[in-house]
């Protein structure tokens, strides 16, 4: 297991990094950092529920709880606003993915974005502020309805909180840069962690069926919604390995094979007949 | 073949006969076998829980005797005595057939079956014997040292033989009926298999399709059950019971028929309210059968409203079972019931299936099978409910028909005595079952040192268990007496109004010499009014 | 039909004590132990098994004594008295025949319902996790429970738990499909890998209890079994925080 999640790492990491050196080309060696140490072991942070009642602040220096955002599938991004590399691209591809251009699943089947689910951008870089988080909106162009950005009211919380996710970031004093995972976090209404999602699988066929798996089977949804949740949901297997949903197929096999089942029944019978009549 | 003679001719007639009958005995000479080893290994292991600590066996060959245990008698026993041969011997002749719509298919179901005999014997003799119980759930199967491709293969010959002989009798049932032989004539036992073969037809290709799945898991490197790769390793449970429930009533459906059979014969009774049996009952499990599955899964994470819905469907199955049942004491409503062992068996299965149905309530209910599953409990339910119920219908149809496929008469006194010896012993070794699973005791465990207090009811069962062993020998001494040394049997020595007793006992090629004609024909034309 | 059906009523009326009695007799539960000195508002799923597990079981019980009375009688009364006896089955009418499928179909049926919906009550208690409990990991393996407090405390095979306070369990496994189960805690749930499941139970006395695997896990499944603990909060706090210290100096000293 933890070679393969390697692999996803490295490949993350291999993504992210080469973004940051080609812009900053000859300064960097890009090659000394090892993918593992941010590493997030889901098997043990899938299904944990980080701090509810943590207090988050956003740009118009509302203070607010993380669980008001609950009741509904969260997606949950962090990163911070300093930054000036990959984060805007990050949430630049999240923006375009969630309009739903993405991916081979087309559109987002009906995920309203603050109906159906809202998205969180949460920073922490205890040094950003408000002023940052409205550069990064600007910059990002990201944070309309649903979409809010914000920073922790209290940074002591910081660690505390990413630590509860499994999520590691650290700062590189050579790079001037955080080294942190690209991932978005998908909580559940209750605010339990039903998936991560990598950088390179952020797109709307994805997002679209974690998304699905994270509200699937709680009140007050609509029949529709919660049938063709199902059928994603089915249809759909979460690959760790390449850390994407691709389809389930051992079940389009059974289901063949239980067409079939009704098929010879039904051949045979037509079939016995026919040639009977001609008898 | 013709220039052969003597013994090589006979046995070579044998191998290749396409007589239905032959096939019929065949495939219960197959099932028998399968049976014995089954049920000898069934006795180890209850030596083996007779006290705590290793007794007689190591985990390893305890697991390989206890997957060999359950897949034998479903696969190879059960299945195949009910549907292989009761099926095979008794349809054409109760329908007025010649032989089986395609006699050549019959040859091959029962040669796949045979195949999958020796392959299941087989587990003796390969150095790595499958120890992945008769469910092989991934990941386990997967990463066993076991062979689980002989699981696989054991499955799926099984699987073919019983499609091959699904298609042919269904063909047979609705083409092959003698001239006048209309829907409303037929025995309940052909209504009940027509509706088991349609549940094998339809269900086994997804049974064939996850474990083919699963050897290429194992074998070929692919990831269908692999959780890193996007495979569900919940999903082989799903597939898995989605072919195994329905298989239950595959089992039960033709159990149920046999029985009619039995008791409308010895009670000279018609069956009470034929047609709600057959459409309510029959036409009702069929219906219902493939919509349960999930009740095995009930601890097993599935979610909420699966769960419910399997709740209710998993009741609501008590209906049509409930409806076959009451047509069947019904049946002794004002009959004429004569006590010969045939009919003893059949008033025995009725207080077994009520235990065995009734217990199963308790694990239809998710909220209390959470305690339940994977217990002794669940154990003893199916153990009353397939091997000891189904044994009996089984045994009691052995007995019923021996007359007819073997033209002697059984010891009728050995089969008395084995029926008492037998009852009593399946009593005691199951209802103290239920009691142990009570206490916590989990299927499919070796030792249970953590639970000590459960020695006092293992070692009755254990003794039980001994009890239905020895009337099980006492049953296959009046056969083999009965074989060897039996008084010739007449025609229709129970005096029963079936097609299957107008021929000669045991009935020759053909069957009768010409198709009877069954414009005014009953099968259970009885009553004094006739 | 009338008739029979009022006879039938008789029997059902007449059957009925016996079959209570039988019933309270051979499976009187024992009552759930409660602990005086607690007090807790938490609805405790284990109370509603009891309940519901009688329930079911004066069910099954009055279905089969009935149904084997009844069978019992026929066999005795209706026996062939003499050689060439045959049967006098009785004529239903098409009405008869009707009544003899729906009556039986609507009594099995409000029967199957109604413990379906109290199955189902039961159901939502299992799995509606009270507030305010404790939150353990467990990751099965071959062969042990591993168990990860939210203070980072690891155990193996053993869990220790105060009492009073409602215990959510999420699990995972490691490598093949386990499943932790309770018996005295009425309660079983699979782990398996890829996928995260829960169980909650509520300790209430002090005192050990046995946890053991049901899900067949290859050749040591029977040795994979371990302790639930409950002790007094207490007790319980003062092992959390000593065990904690311990990690504390542990992970220092590494």
């Amino acid at each position: 297991m933890s070679i393969l999640k390697n692999t996803i790492m490295a490949f993350v990491m291999v993504l992210l990094m080469s973004g940051y050196a080609l812009a900053e080309y000859g300064r960097v060696p890009v090659n000394t950092i090892d993918p593992a140490i941010i590493e997030i072991d889901e098997g043990e942070f899938l299904g944990t529920a980080p701090d509810g009642a943590t207090e988050l602040m956003d740009e118009n220096g509302e203070i607010f709880r993380l669980d008001s955002l609950y009741g509904k599938p969260l997606i949950l991004l962090l990163s911070y606003y300093r930054c000036d590399g990959v984060c805007p691209v990050v949430a630049d591809d999240l923006k375009r993915a969630l309009e739903g251009t993405t991916g081979t699943l087309a559109g987002l089947g009906g995920f309203e974005r603050g109906k159906d689910y809202s998205v969180l951008s949460l920073s922490f870089d205890s040094l950003d502020d408000i002023s940052k988080i409205k550069m990064f909106k600007k910059h990002a162009g990201v944070g309309d309805e649903g979409w809010r950005l914000a920073i922790f009211k209290d940074p002591e919380k910081i660690q505390d909180f990413t630590r509860s996710l499994g999520y590691k970031f650290f700062w590189s004093e050579r790079d001037r840069t955080f080294i942190h995972p690209n991932v978005l976090v998908f909580l559940s209404p209750e605010g339990r962690v039903t998936r991560y999602l990598y950088g390179s699988a952020m797109d709307s066929s994805n997002i679209k069926i974690a998304l699905a798996e994270a509200g699937f089977g709680k009140e007050g949804r609509s029949a529709k919604r919660e049938l063709s949740d199902i059928f994603l949901i089915a249809c759909y297997s979460y690959n760790y390995k390449e850390g994407r949903f691709t389809p389930n197929y051992p079940l389009f096999i059974a289901s063949g094979s239980l067409v079939a089942g009704f098929g010879f029944t039904i051949f045979g019978i037509v079939y016995f007949k026919r040639k009977k009549r001609r008898r | 073949m013709s220039t052969k003679t003597g013994k090589g001719k006979v046995i070579a007639e044998w191998i290749f006969t396409t007589d239905h009958k032959r096939v019929g005995i065949l495939y219960l000479i197959g099932s028998l076998a399968a049976f014995l080893v089954a049920g000898l290994l069934a006795m180890v292991i209850r030596m083996e829980l007779s006290e705590v600590g290793p007794q007689v066996t190591d985990p390893n060959t305890y697991n390989v005797m206890l997957y060999f245990h359950g897949a034998a008698m479903i696969l190879g026993f059960q299945i195949p005595a009910l549907t292989g041969f009761l099926a095979n011997y008794l349809i054409p002749l109760q329908i007025g057939a010649k032989d089986v719509a395609f006699p050549r298919l019959n040859a091959l179901s029962l040669w796949l079956f045979w195949m999958g005999i020796i392959l299941a014997l087989l587990t003796f003799v390969v150095p790595d014997p499958p120890d992945i119980m008769w469910t092989g759930y991934p990941p386990y199967s997967i990463i066993s040292p076991g062979n689980t491709a002989l699981y696989a293969s054991t499955v799926l010959f099984m699987g073919f033989a019983s499609i091959a002989g699904g298609v042919n009798l269904i063909t047979t049932i609705i083409y092959m009926r003698a001239p006048g032989m209309t829907w409303g004539k037929l025995n309940m036992f052909v209504w009940t298999t027509l509706g088991a073969f349609i549940i094998q037809l339809v269900f086994v290709p997804v049974l064939g399709s996850a474990v083919i799945m699963l050897t290429m898991d194992k074998y070929l490197g692919t990831h269908f059950f692999n959780p890193a790769s996007g495979g569900d390793v919940l999903l082989y449970q799903n597939l898995f019971w989605f072919y195994s429930h329905p298989a239950v009533y595959v089992i039960l459906l033709p159990v149920l028929g046999i029985i009619f059979d039995i008791t409308a014969t010895f009670a000279r009774n018609r069956i009470f309210n034929y047609w709600a049996c057959v459409v309510g009952g029959v036409g009702g499990i069929v219906l219902i059968s493939g919509e349960v599955w999930v009740h095995h899964l009930f601890t097993s994470g599935m979610p909420n409203w699966i769960r419910v819905g399997m709740m209710v469907s998993t009741l609501l199955i008590s209906v049509p079972v409930g409806i076959m049942v009451l047509s069947l004491i019904g049946t002794l409503y004002r009959g004429a019931i004569e006590f010969k062992t045939p009919m003893l068996y059949a008033a025995g299965f009725i207080f077994l299936f009520l235990i065995g149905g009734l217990t199963g309530i308790p694990h239809a209910i998710a909220s209390l099978d959470l305690a339940l599953s994977d217990t002794h409990f669940v154990v003893a339910h199916f153990h009353y409910v397939m091997a000891v119920s189904g044994t009996f219908a089984i045994v009691g149809g052995v007995y019923y028909l021996f007359p007819k496929f073997t033209g002697k008469m059984y010891h009728e006194g050995l089969g008395k005595i084995g029926f008492v010896v037998t009852f009593i012993g399946a009593n005691i070794t199951f209802f103290f079952m239920f009691l142990v699973g009570l206490g916590g005791m989990p299927r499919r465990y070796f030792d249970y040192s953590h639970m000590p207090e459960l020695q006092d009811l293992q070692q009755i069962v254990t003794y039980g268990a001994f009890i239905l062993a020895a009337g099980l020998f006492i049953t296959l001494a009046s056969w083999l007496v009965g074989l060897f040394k039996g008084k010739k049997a007449e025609d229709n020595p129970w005096g029963s109004r079936s097609l299957e007793w107008t021929t000669k006992s045991p009935p020759g090629p053909g069957n009768w010499a010409e198709v009877p004609d069954c414009t005014d024909y009953d099968p259970y034309g009885y009553g004094e009014d006739r | 039909m009338f008739a029979r059906i009022r006879n039938g009523l008789v029997v059902f009326l007449a059957t009925l004590p016996f079959a209570a009695s039988g019933a309270l007799a051979s499976f009187g539960v024992e009552e759930p132990e409660v602990e005086g000195h607690h007090l807790w508002d938490v609805d405790d799923p284990v109370d509603g098994f009891h309940h519901l597990w009688e329930e079911v079981m004066m069910d099954i019980i009055i279905i089969g004594v009935i149904f084997a009375l009844i069978t019992l009688y026929f066999l005795i009364k209706y026996r062939r008295k003499h050689n060439g006896q045959e049967g006098r089955p009785p004529k239903l009418s098409r009405a008869a025949k009707m009544g003899w499928v729906l009556i039986p179909v609507a009594i099995f049926m409000a029967d199957d319902l109604f413990l379906a919906a109290e199955g189902w009550t039961l159901w939502k208690k299992y799995r509606e996790v009270p507030e305010n409990n404790i939150e353990i990991e467990l990751e099965s393996a071959m062969w042990s429970f591993n168990f990860t407090y939210p203070n980072g405390i690891e155990t193996y095979n053993e869990l220790r738990v105060p009492a009073g306070t409602p215990i959510l369990v999420r699990m995972t496994s490691r490598d093949v499909v386990h499943s932790l189960y309770m018996p005295d805690f009425k309660v079983k749930e699979d782990s398996m890998p890829g996928r995260i499941t829960y169980l909650w139970f509520l300790p209430k006395k002090v005192g050990e209890h046995v946890m053991t695997c049901a899900e067949y896990c290859g050749v040591m499944h029977s040795m994979m079994h371990g302790k639930v603990i409950v002790m007094t909060p207490e007790n319980y706090q003062s092992w959390y925080k000593q065990e904690q210290a311990k990690l504390v100096e542990g992970g220092a000293g590494s």
